[in-house]
């Protein structure tokens, strides 16, 4: 068991969304226009303890909730100097909308950073600015008040991404736009002030000076002048992708296709996902949601995919114990090489009628923290998420959120005794920016502050 | 069909190398529809490439050897064939890039095949996926299955609704004259258990001949064997710990930068790496006889997709480059870098250690720290391996594919449903090929 020495030093965001107590959320994407003004606006951020780190106990009474991350270009106008910016790991220094990093992606065709809204070219990107706040009263005067701070710290806004409304199903669990309950299964990390007992996960894979995975090696730090590998302890890489989810499309071609194929739209939807809208897993010779959610499942009872498919979304983004080694014990040491910890929040109204688009963007502010982008979140999103050849498979993506096929997608169903397929479907997902952080320590961004 | 490595290496002379990356760096930006050559035309080949590596690499001093031009090829039956077919097929083209290299023989066709023949190298230690799969195989049963599917999409509402056996018998009417499936070599079933069984004997005879079992003779021999393998842990040891780990990261040079332009743009990759083997008899030595177990392993054991739990390789081989200097290897995957690299640490540490903690990017710059050869150490220092890994990295030229949308899995699922055309048992479970 590993303990985190200065939960004071590390962001709170690492240890919670804040879903609990903060109803409302804006992520400013801010770009440094002068850095001597920003410095001393940093410098009080974290002098008068605005930042919010994981020793902050919340009540019912706490307001505000801040936490900031940077970019590589970020650093790159705070002057860090060579040999520290090159301490940074290579995904971060090419960032996500880089020719290499965007084609490891599948961030192509329609997905390409060429066509963001945000984080690419002139859209680019240096600081990102999380603003939480309890209710809408408090997060509208909180805006204002933080939109004025920039300007005077030579800080312009690229673009606000807000929070959407959240809406809850009957079991307590947070929705997302398509219907199904989503935030079930984030790992349980050792260290954490949230875990009892010994977490299923490493300190060090989500949060760097921990040991990782690997026989508890470090994971590499960046490093600052003097300071060396001091400045990247506590801190992590931050991950934000605004996925535009097309509900109207999915849910349309969700009904077209089950009546072709005399089935229920909910069950072929549920295929796609690996889960019922409920949350549970899909099992062998189900056919209507049981509405019991029970997450600490693997597959090693459905290793043909007849109840949850081998293609199906969930089964991708944490194939569990199944399909990355001969025995399960090491499937599943494999498997947690390359975890994700999920902290974003949907954006965008709910559709009423969901298989009617109205028009208006709506999607997921996809965020996710670990302690190497290359083998974490660049790893689940190429070789599990959009692999044609996943779990043998032969030419199909992640149904619902995989870009790895660009049209005509298909998605195999096993059954007995003959497996179904869905052929000729679009993508439902689509990437409108992107950009890849390092979610300093407070110690760290103090540093920065007086550099 | 047994399935061979070629690995011609042959010196590029100076003042012809500029030359020489100019003729191949477009043939390998297309290698569909380059007028110089078509690969595809050569049935019995599966994958080639070209590459340079350079007189001093992985090392950043220059040591004034002479780059040297690689050709690799894995190819269905004889090397001597293959060489043939080529020099007939694409005279040209052979001669083009060979009348840049050393000794070049001149156009005379029998020459050139004996000048290829000579500088051929094969390989110290070979890995086939599928033993026996040549590439027409891969293809016909890629068509079955192709064929199969689209029968299955059409007709799946009526063929759902029957017993395994009907949807079985469907399927071979609809299919029609389908040739007969070749049968797996002898040693893809019984190799295991002549490894094992070599295994037993080779005990047997260490430990009973130790004891006098056999006679004075093999005594002697078992006695001498045992003071051989204490020296050599003794020898090890030391050797070990005098090495010193490179500690520097991996740089973004342009070479890194060729490399990564064409690197997880598609379902395969080829990994090229050329590294230092450690100075002196010793290293030499062990890897020597590391590579042989591995190439027996190859050989009997690992004939089914999965070399020592890694199931994304169609080919690799090691090869010691002349002059005993520098350690050659070269891999067809499937997947990206990070996940080929990760399923080494993952499952196959303790023989990848064993070949690469012999091995060195420079002086005082060798693989990650190892403990007994391979027992503790090496590639598992994550971070450590992968640098070391992406340092001794080379881009290639040209990189051939002859199918280069199938993974391994694809394959062995292909030659199931193939198989089970001809089956009348265990039918459920044939339809979950499908």
């Amino acid at each position: 068991m590993t303990t985190i020495d200065k939960l004071d030093d590390v962001q709170g965001i690492v240890f919670s969304g804040y879903n609990k107590y903060m109803a409302c959320c804006s992520y400013y994407l801010l770009k440094i226009d002068d850095a001597a003004k920003a410095k001393p606006w940093l410098k009080n951020l974290v002098e008068q303890n605005q930042i919010s780190h994981g020793a902050d106990k919340p009540t019912d009474e706490t307001e505000n909730r801040i936490n900031l991350a940077i970019t590589y270009s970020g650093f790159e106008q705070l002057n860090l100097d060579k040999d520290s910016l090159y301490s940074f790991e290579l995904s971060f220094r090419e960032g996500m909308h880089s020719e290499h990093r965007s084609a490891l992606l599948g961030d192509r065709g329609i997905n390409d950073p060429s066509g963001w809204d945000w984080g690419s070219g002139a859209k680019r990107v240096d600081l990102l600015f999380m603003l939480f706040s309890k209710n809408e009263a408090i997060h509208n005067a909180s805006q204002k008040y933080h939109e004025k701070a920039f300007k005077g710290a030579g800080l312009s806004v690229v673009q606000r991404l807000d929070a959407g409304e959240k809406k809850q199903d009957a079991n307590g669990f947070t929705l997302e736009h398509f219907g199904f309950a989503d935030g079930i299964s984030d790992p349980i990390v050792d260290g954490f002030p949230t875990t009892s007992g010994t977490g299923e996960i490493a300190t060090g894979e989500f949060l760097l000076g921990y040991p990782n995975q690997y026989d508890g090696k470090l994971t590499k730090m960046p490093q600052l002048g003097s300071v060396g590998e001091a400045f990247g302890k506590n801190g992590t890489y931050l991950v934000l992708r605004q996925l535009k989810q097309d509900v109207g499309a999915f849910w349309q071609f969700m009904e077209d296709e089950a009546a072709r194929q005399g089935i229920t739209a909910d069950y072929l939807a549920a295929k796609f996902v690996g889960r019922w809208k409920s949350g549970a897993v899909v099992e062998p010779n189900q056919d209507t949601d049981p509405n019991k959610v029970n997450n600490s499942f693997d597959f090693t009872k459905d290793s043909h995919g007849t109840g949850c498919p081998l293609g199906s979304h969930i089964r991708r983004a944490n194939p569990r114990a199944v399909g990355l080694g001969a025995t399960a014990e090491e499937a599943l040491k494999v498997a947690n090489r390359h975890r994700i910890l999920r902290r974003g929040r949907s954006y965008g109204s709910f559709l009423d009628n969901p298989a009617k688009d109205d028009g208006t963007e709506r999607g997921l502010l996809f965020i996710c923290l670990n302690a190497n982008i290359e083998r974490q979140f660049e790893f689940v999103q190429h070789t599990w998420i959009n692999s044609v050849k996943f779990a043998g498979l032969y030419d199909e993506d992640d149904p619902l959120i995989g870009s790895g096929v660009a049209e005509n997608r298909n998605f195999t169903i096993q059954d007995e005794p003959l497996r179904r397929r869905v052929c000729g479907f679009q993508q439902f997902v689509t990437t409108r920016g992107g950009s890849y952080f390092f979610l300093p320590s407070l110690s760290a961004l103090g540093l920065l502050a007086s550099s | 069909m047994q399935q061979n490595p070629m690995t011609v290496i042959t010196e590029i002379l100076p003042d012809q190398l500029q030359k020489l990356e100019a003729y191949l760096t477009p043939i390998g930006t297309d290698i569909k529809n380059n007028p110089a050559i078509k690969f595809s035309n050569y049935q019995q080949l599966h994958y080639c490439t070209f590459f340079v590596i350079p007189g001093k690499h992985p090392s950043e001093v220059d040591t004034g050897e002479p780059a040297l031009l690689a050709f690799e090829a894995n190819i269905d039956g004889e090397v001597k064939q293959f060489i043939k077919d080529l020099i007939a097929g694409n005279p040209d083209f052979v001669n083009t890039v060979y009348s840049c290299c050393k000794d070049y023989p001149g156009n005379n066709a029998s020459q050139l095949a004996e000048y290829l023949t000579k500088n051929d190298h094969g390989a110290n230690a070979f890995y086939v996926a599928h033993p026996g799969q040549t590439r027409n195989t891969i293809y016909e049963q890629q068509q079955i299955r192709e064929r199969t599917e689209a029968y299955i999409d059409a007709n799946r509402a009526e063929l759902a609704a029957k017993q395994p056996t009907e949807i079985h018998a469907d399927i071979v009417k609809h299919l029609g004259t389908i040739n007969k499936p070749t049968p797996q070599p002898f040693l893809n079933s019984m190799g295991q258990m002549i490894f094992n069984g070599l295994l037993v004997a080779l005990g047997i005879l260490l430990v009973g001949g130790f004891f006098g079992m056999f006679g004075p003779l093999v005594e002697f021999l078992a006695v001498l064997a045992l003071i051989a393998g204490v020296a050599f842990a003794v020898l090890l040891r030391w050797n070990e710990m005098r090495d010193k780990q490179d500690d520097k990261p991996w740089t973004v040079s342009e070479q890194m930068q060729a490399i990564q332009r064409v690197e997880d743009r598609q379902l395969q990759n080829h990994l090229t790496s050329v590294i230092e083997i450690k100075p002196g008899w010793f290293r030499l030595t062990t890897l020597k006889i590391v590579l042989a177990g591995i190439n027996l392993v190859a050989k009997l054991v690992a004939t089914k997709g999965d070399l020592s739990g890694i199931v994304t390789i169609h080919f690799a081989r090691w090869v010691i480059l002349p002059g005993n200097k520098r350690l050659l290897f070269m891999s067809n995957y499937d997947g990206s870098w990070e996940n080929y690299l990760g399923e080494f640490i993952d499952h196959a540490s303790v023989g990848l250690t064993a070949v690469w903690s012999n091995t060195q990017l420079g002086k005082d710059r060798g693989f990650p720290d190892t403990q007994w050869l391979a027992l503790r150490g090496g590639s598992r220092d994550e971070q450590r391996f992968k640098n070391f890994a992406r340092n001794s990295q080379l881009a290639e030229l040209v990189w051939y594919s002859a199918y280069i949308d199938l993974s391994v899995k694809n394959v062995a699922n292909n030659r199931a449903i193939h198989e089970g055309l001809f089956s009348t048992t265990n039918l459920a479970a044939w339809l979950k090929c499908l």
